[in-house]
């Protein structure tokens, strides 16, 4: 029996740089991981039980969002609740909080962990909403066959207000987390520094096109399509 | 306010006329404050789209869309019994049975489509108990059958 993959979201948190430019937050992986340890990869994980709640989303309908990436809408709220929180999870960040401010606790971090709650009634505690422009589908990417754990991961682009900060909160799979330039990510990967998987360099290379996060925006893919890599 | 309906038109479903009884029972039954439904098959404007045993002719990931229909079916059945889908206090308890191939053993995989939509529409009133069986045949050769109970106001 093959392998069946599984459902997870990854979340480019990203701002404009000071000096020009995109900067994106990765966390770079500890080496006894199974899949990709040592790795500088974006926040993600895996869609879980609870995220099939479906959430508040201001802007774009479910609808909408979910023919950009190209699913069902079930799903769609599944790897959207997913994305929002294992960002928060893994930097502390609600991405509500771009328009809602919101008050959520290490407390709160900590049942989301254990399942004792879910982000959908987070949010409701907060009434906060997320914003579909605060989490953009940007990328569909499978790993390949060849590989023992196989994951199916939409990428999200997030803008960040500046004055919103992650934390390294990821205790024992991240052994330092920060914001990179875009440019600086990858000459540091082209001169072995750090380790990026495929897909990874393929959204750093893609927005190191663009000048600003608005620039990237504005260049938004309309419909995704399943890459293997 | 969002309400169960309007959650089920948020994720582009819509709820089905309940069919008919094909023989003497009815589609729900209250008793107390517990409605039961009858097994629902994934009948669309009465007919099967797929038939056959799971991890044979069906793949998995078809079942589970069937399994979706189902339950869809099942809110159907209870909302023609209780009105309003905001007086459901908590889904009670999901029974999924699974037309499966003597190998097939993922038969909760397949009735995780039926959870989920509980979960989207009904939220934290959605967790439920669940037992998912695998059995040799179903009635009209369906692949997925479901039945609820639900507690209500």
């Amino acid at each position: 029996m093959t392998t069946r993959s599984r459902d997870a979201a990854t979340v480019v948190l990203a701002r404009d740089s000071a000096s020009g430019g995109i900067e994106v937050w990765m966390l770079k992986r500890i080496g006894t991981l199974n899949f990709a340890p040592h790795a500088h990869v974006f926040p993600g994980g895996a869609v879980d039980a609870s995220d099939s709640e479906l959430f508040p989303l201001d802007g774009d309908s479910l609808i909408n969002v979910a023919s950009v990436m190209d699913v069902e809408p079930l799903k769609a709220n599944q790897l959207m609740a997913a994305a929002v929180r294992e960002t928060f999870e893994e930097s502390g960040i609600v991405l509500a909080s771009n328009r809602h401010p919101t008050t959520w606790s290490e407390q709160d971090r900590q049942d989301l962990l254990l399942g004792r709650t879910s982000i959908a009634q987070l949010l409701n505690r907060e009434q906060a909403h997320v914003h579909s422009q605060d989490l953009i589908p940007w990328a569909w990417w499978l790993t390949p066959d060849y590989v023992p754990f196989r994951f199916d991961t939409w990428f999200f682009f997030a803008p960040v207000r500046e004055d919103v900060e992650p934390r390294h909160v990821l205790e024992g799979e991240a052994v330092e987390a920060r914001w990179w330039k875009v440019d600086e990510a990858l000459e540091s990967n082209r001169a072995g520094q750090i380790i990026l998987l495929w897909p990874t360099l393929r959204v750093l290379l893609d927005l190191n096109q663009w000048s600003s996060v608005a620039e990237a925006v504005s260049h938004r893919p309309v419909r995704l399509e399943q890459q293997s890599g | 306010m969002t309400t169960p309906e309007s959650r089920i038109a948020e994720l582009g479903m819509t709820l089905p006329p309940v069919p008919a009884p094909v023989a003497s029972y009815v589609p729900v039954v209250q008793t107390g404050n517990l409605v039961f439904t009858s097994g629902q098959l994934p009948l669309v404007d009465g007919a099967l789209s797929i038939t056959g045993k799971v991890g044979a002719e069906v793949s998995v990931e078809e079942a589970n869309a069937l399994a979706r229909i189902c339950v869809l079916n099942a809110i159907a059945a209870v909302k023609a019994e209780i009105g309003e889908l905001s007086r459901v206090r908590r889904i009670v308890k999901v029974v999924g049975f699974v037309a499966s191939a003597p190998d097939f053993s993922s038969q909760p995989l397949v009735v995780n489509g039926a959870s989920e939509v509980l979960s989207a529409v009904f939220g934290d009133k959605g967790v439920h108990a669940r037992s998912s069986l695998g059995v040799a045949v179903l009635p009209l050769d369906a692949p997925v059958e479901i039945e609820l109970i639900v507690e209500v106001e």
